[in-house]
């Protein structure tokens, strides 16, 4: 009888009968809430925020926009950002379309390049380039300066656009992973109907290829033009001592200035309220792409088998394509970085200097920060994730199962992170940590404050994976263990997570990769406590100290990534076992 | 028998009950401790009790946690204890002060059990009373005479000079060398470095450079326009490896001659210039924060780096020590620069409070080098 009773309960379920699920999935919003609030509060201060010296004023909006030196950097990232998005997008889509298209060999190792590919943090492929091509020092520039007599190097990485192409290659595996799953789904008929009535394969990509899978890639455009906007890594190793400010380095210089001026946390927080709101506007025209998607659907309920294009001899061309790739973004950094850990003073490659290798600047790390810094980057690559999928699930649990209109704003509550740089959240954190929480919550310096934004950071992806997944599991099956008498959270432990594994896994494995490599909240959050990897690589760099960057560089890569290659390794084969 | 409703929404409140209590007992801290003792006897009983000392200032300073491991080690033996070092590497001295100042209004621990400034640093930690007052001249196990109007004690005795160091340019020596290397400021501005030289985006040197007693604003405003157009970037006084690796050929002005004192011993291709015109003894100051959790270690400390082994080992492993001290190597160089009759001050805080345009002045000449409406 009370199975009976439960059934017409579940398909017109409220809110008010899952506390738990309510609870888990009111926490995070009540945080990004917070932390907005935190932000466009501090957006009206002068002064050092929560000390006497601190006062309202509407300056902060007059310095942002009255100052054209702020306007030339919102032109440098404008210039960056695009330089980003198209450079990923130029190398990622075409190696997405030969993976997932066409008869290229050795597909499982496009795979785990571009897998790996998201395992190297940005600072590195950063640091790499700078050896690269910096304009003095960058070995491909002096050997063009050698080969045509030239008194400069003629490529200049330390430009909007230079800044935009390595952020560029640090994106391509996302760009190649947003887009390959079109390229997989997208059914061949119409190339197919093309080919038939004699059109080339030049015409057939310009006219049915590209415009069908147009609203993927503007969707994959727009999503990395809104990381792109915040991206800091990449213009805080090339572009700060070169003069070249983007928003996220201005906004870190506002927050620590390198010279003589206290931190202008209220210019900062206004330059933030200005990012939220350019970042909406791009997650608005993202989510109204996605929404226009259905005028291109090509896949239907037939079945149907995607006719791979024969590329012949020309996979060696592919191959070298994507050999290129791996050698630029990933083995030459990889190698100069080696060189700079084994050096006793940072100079170009030469053989005098390799006749110096040492183990110096191994001897003479502060093993204790390493360790230090280890702990902490374990401890939130194993948490954040887990935190993430609980907090996750909840969310899109009731966004796709209840029927009650605050689904709307649970929805775009777990979207709005993605609207939120990164950097912006880091400082509202800070000074909630510092100013507003109570003293008994004593989050300021602990590793957890900057677990918390990194679990909020990660929501949208997370809640945007889990509903797509949710929403193809029939209610039946939930319906059917309610009448067996299981109660929601085994319902959800002995149903749900078996048939979400594979996306679950995947959740994971993205989550515990971006918490591995993450430098922008942990550079913001930094203190004894909680000093991450990555923080530590970038404090050296910003000291000067070269070598030890590269040493801990290199000690977190060897140290790392077995742990996450078991990730990777365990949710493929679930994700097999499951297919 | 309790419903299913109210089991769950139990089960909720338990598991955010639980959330927070873990929360709070993952990121619990030690309150800060007050600490003040008026003998060095008391300041070691009192470090006795305190087991870590935790330091944050940049990796460059003190050469960062190595150094911290020598001195405490060097303390341990000294007075016979058992402190743990504990350093992370920070912003740099003013970025610390803020961090500092900011800990102390929302009553957070301090990041740093001891504070390394400079003036200017000193004058923040003045005005935000964020520094512990001690009888320093009663601490210190030898005599430290103000000389020459130069008063070591930082005003309100929230602080002491513990350091000194000449300022003038840093330069590769591999690629700069002979006739080359700069002996006045006008040379930096030769034709063949644009483009290849550095300055610091806090105008280092050339802030005190413009000041009366030594070169005036007028003449160091309009060299610092002129400078600007002509550095490839800016850098900071410690990323000497950008020099090293031939990005930059020189800085103009470093903060200091520390680095170089170390990379010379070492065998690292880098030079220092100290300009015929001008030069001033950069000081460098310690304190201890108001908010500091282990205060006995951290004001002893600053004690053992101003005995002879605590100098030595400053200067061994940072290349600075104090040039009030009689076996100082900066003194030596100090009293070089002015037989040359180079023009020359000690900057202190009390110092830059006389000169009132002082904080203008530099905004001006950091603007000018940010590339800022030059």
């Amino acid at each position: 009888m009370e199975a009976v009773l439960r059934l017409p309960r579940l398909a017109a379920i409220s809110f008010g009968a899952w506390p738990l699920l309510m609870v888990l999935a009111a926490l995070p919003m009540l945080v990004i809430l917070i932390l907005v609030a935190v932000l466009i509060w501090i957006s009206f201060q002068a002064g050092i925020v929560g000390t006497a010296s601190a006062s309202y004023t509407l300056n902060n909006y007059r310095e942002i926009f009255g100052d054209p030196f702020v306007l030339k950097v919102f032109w440098n990232t404008v210039v960056f950002t695009i330089a980003t998005t198209f450079t990923a997008l130029a190398l990622g889509l075409p190696i997405a379309w030969l993976t997932e298209r066409t008869t290229l060999p050795g597909k499982g190792l496009v795979y785990t390049i571009m897998t790996l590919g998201l395992l190297i943090p940005g600072i590195y492929t950063a640091m790499g380039w700078t050896f690269i091509a910096h304009v003095r020092i960058g070995f491909l520039n002096r050997w063009l300066m050698e080969a045509f007599s030239l008194d400069r190097g003629p490529i200049n990485i330390a430009t909007p656009v230079g800044m935009g192409f390595v952020q560029g290659l640090n994106l391509t595996a996302l760009a190649f992973i947003l887009t390959a799953q079109m390229f997989r789904a997208m059914n061949p008929s119409l190339e197919e109907a093309a080919k038939i009535h004699g059109m080339g394969f030049v015409a057939t990509a310009r006219r049915i290829t590209l415009p069908l899978a147009f609203p993927a890639i503007l969707a994959a455009f727009i999503y990395m033009l809104t990381i792109g906007i915040a991206t800091f890594d990449v213009p805080a190793i090339i572009g700060l001592g070169n003069r070249i400010y983007m928003l996220s380095t201005y906004v870190y210089l506002k927050a620590n200035p390198p010279d003589s001026g206290l931190p202008q946390h209220g210019v900062t927080a206004a330059l933030g309220t200005v990012m939220i709101l350019l970042a909406l506007l791009l997650t608005w025209w993202y989510s109204q792409v996605l929404r226009q998607g259905h005028r291109y659907e090509v896949v239907t309920g037939k079945g149907y088998r995607p006719a791979l294009i024969n590329l012949g001899k020309w996979s060696l061309l592919a191959w070298a394509l994507i050999a290129l790739y791996f050698l630029a973004t990933k083995l030459v950094p990889l190698l100069l970085i080696a060189y700079a850990a084994f050096v006793p003073y940072l100079a170009p490659p030469s053989f005098e200097m390799l006749g110096k290798l040492s183990l110096d600047g191994f001897r003479n790390l502060n093993w204790e920060l390493f360790w230090r810094g280890l702990y902490n980057t374990v401890l939130l690559v194993l948490s954040v994730p887990l935190i993430t999928l609980i907090l996750a699930f909840s969310i899109s649990w009731l966004i796709v199962r209840s029927r009650s209109r605050l689904r709307y704003v649970l929805e775009f509550g777990a979207f709005l992170p993605h609207a939120l740089p990164e950097i912006i959240m880091a400082i509202g954190a800070l000074l909630l940590a510092l100013f507003v929480l109570p003293k008994a919550i004593p989050l300021y310096g602990s590793v957890w404050l900057i677990a918390i934004v990194y679990v909020i950071s990660r929501l949208a992806f997370a809640t945007r994976a889990l509903n797509s997944s949710l929403l193809q599991i029939h209610r039946e099956l939930e319906e059917a263990a309610y009448t067996a008498g299981l109660s929601p959270v085994r319902t959800s432990w002995r149903i749900l997570v078996p048939l979400l594994r594979p996306t679950l896994m995947s959740v994971w494995i993205w989550t515990a990769i971006l918490v591995y490599r993450e430098l922008t909240v942990a550079v913001f959050l930094i203190g004894q406590d909680s000093v991450t990897l990555p923080a530590v690589i970038w404090s050296y760099w910003f000291s000067g100290a070269t070598t030890q960057a590269a040493a801990v560089t290199l000690l977190m890569t060897a140290v790392l990534t077995p742990l996450i290659l078991i990730f990777w390794w365990f949710g493929r084969r679930q994700v097999m076992a499951e297919s | 028998m309790l419903s299913r409703k109210r089991k769950t929404k139990a089960c909720g409140v338990a598991i955010l009950a639980a959330s927070c209590l873990f929360f709070v007992r993952a990121s619990q801290v030690p309150a800060a401790e007050g600490g003040k003792a008026a003998t060095l006897a008391e300041l070691i009983g009192g470090a006795k009790k305190e087991t870590t000392l935790r330091a944050q200032w940049g990796a460059d300073t003190l050469d960062g946690g190595p150094g911290l491991q020598k001195i405490v080690a060097g303390m341990n033996k000294k007075y016979g204890l058992n402190l743990q070092p504990s350093f992370t590497p920070g912003p740099n001295m003013q970025g610390m002060m803020t961090k500092i100042a900011r800990e102390v209004a929302a009553g957070q621990p301090a990041s740093s059990d001891v504070y390394f400034g400079n003036p200017q640093s000193m004058l923040q930690a003045i005005e935000a009373k964020a520094l512990m007052p001690m009888n320093w001249t009663a601490l210190l196990e030898r005599k430290l005479a103000p000389e020459g109007g130069f008063d070591p004690i930082v005003p309100g005795n929230i602080g002491i000079a513990m350091a000194s160091t000449l300022v003038g340019a840093v330069y590769n020596s591999n690629l700069v060398k002979g006739d080359d290397v700069p002996r006045k400021l006008d040379d930096f501005l030769n034709p063949k470095w644009k483009g290849k030289i550095a300055s610091t985006p806090y105008a280092a040197g050339l802030r005190e450079f413009a000041m009366p007693e030594l070169l005036g604003r007028e003449r160091i405003i309009e060299f610092t326009k002129k400078l600007s157009k002509h550095i490839g970037g800016l850098m900071r006084c410690g990323e000497t490896d950008r020099l090293t690796s031939g990005e930059f050929l020189m800085l103009v002005l470093a903060c200091g001659d520390q680095e170089v004192n170390i990379a010379q011993r070492k065998g690292i291709p880098l030079g220092y210039a100290i300009l015929d015109e001008a030069t001033l003894s950069h000081t460098r100051y310690a304190g201890v924060p108001k908010n500091s959790r282990s205060p006995n270690a951290a004001a002893l400390f600053i004690i053992y780096l101003h005995t002879v082994e605590g100098q030595k080992l400053m200067w061994d492993i940072d290349g600075l020590d104090f040039h009030l001290y009689p076996e100082s190597n900066q003194k030596k160089k100090l009293d070089a620069a002015k037989a040359r009759g180079a023009k020359f001050v000690v900057s202190s805080p009390q110092w830059l409070q006389k000169h009132k345009d002082y904080e203008a002045t530099q905004k001006e000449l950091e603007k000018i080098l940010r590339g800022e409406g030059s």
